[in-house]
């Protein structure tokens, strides 16, 4: 929906990580719970603000939620470390 | 300049896509029709049937004004976060192109209508003319951001529907619904045995 780039994000993994629903991390932020599953399926691009709130909440640089390019999926990730 | 009708609880209830795409349907078709079929029709059934077209357009607005959509157009910036304040004001710049539109198509056309009198065009006069007039562009104004919305936005998900409030029983409502119904439709029948 967003006519800008596309930015790719780690939200749903992070927040499965944490056990986390939509509804109780859109609590803690302080934003509506749909506005959450616009931003995990890339339906909108977050504001700074938000993106900043994300990152302190998670406790994660910026970079490491969102990014301009697609996130390595973690499987390959695994796979690359074991070859090493 | 947009209405959002918050519920006393504060939860947004549960509207499906389909039903507010209807009631907005409902609202920008069924009050024009409305008003034409009272201004070309002396017969009373088929007046009645304006004023019944009119009084739907008007309960769909009310079934659209606590939805999600209105919401964004409606509810107060400061209750709104970042993603609903930016479709805000995507909303409100299809609006402002639509009804500046309109606004320019009915200015041209009562310019022709009071200025060239071999056409005869029908053009307000009366006081219910105007009053008509003023509530379609109020009506036009309020609903038209939460249009946009309710075409633009993305499907909600499974687990984006966790978030919503239960759905109640309308049983309640619906009575209420039916007995202002009615209450206006028996108004207006007093209203035209009185006057007449």
């Amino acid at each position: 929906m967003s006519e800008t780039a596309i930015i790719h994000n780690r939200l749903p993994v992070l927040r499965a990580e944490r056990g986390l629903s939509r509804k109780a991390l859109a609590e803690a932020l302080g934003v509506n719970y749909q506005t959450v599953g616009y931003l995990e399926r890339g339906d909108y691009n977050p504001s700074l603000e938000l993106a900043l709130k994300l990152a302190a909440y998670f406790d994660l640089p910026v970079e490491m939620i969102f990014s301009l390019q697609p996130f390595t999926p973690l499987s390959r990730m695994a796979a690359s470390g074991k070859g090493d | 300049m947009s209405f959002y009708m918050r519920t006393a609880s504060g939860r947004i209830p549960h509207r499906s896509r389909v039903s507010v795409r209807a009631a907005i349907i409902a609202v920008l078709a069924g009050y024009p029709a409305g008003c034409i079929v009272q201004l070309v029709t002396d017969h009373v059934a088929l007046d009645i049937f304006g004023l019944f077209l009119v009084l739907v357009s008007v309960l769909a607005f009310f079934w659209v004004a606590p939805s999600y959509v209105q919401r964004i157009a409606g509810e107060v910036p400061s209750a709104l976060d970042d993603v609903e304040r930016d479709l805000r004001h995507r909303a409100y710049a299809f609006s402002y192109t639509v009804l500046t539109a309109l606004a320019a198509a009915a200015v041209f056309y009562l310019a022709v209508a009071n200025d060239d009198t071999r056409l005869t065009l029908w053009a307000p006069q009366s006081y219910s003319h105007w009053n008509a007039i003023f509530f379609g562009v109020l009506i036009y104004s309020f609903i038209m951001p939460a249009a946009w919305l309710a075409w633009t936005l993305p499907e909600p998900d499974a687990e984006d529907l966790e978030g919503e409030a239960p759905v109640r029983k309308g049983r309640a409502r619906i009575w209420l619904w039916s007995l202002l119904a009615v209450g206006g439709m028996t108004g207006f029948v007093l209203a035209r045995l009185i006057s007449g």
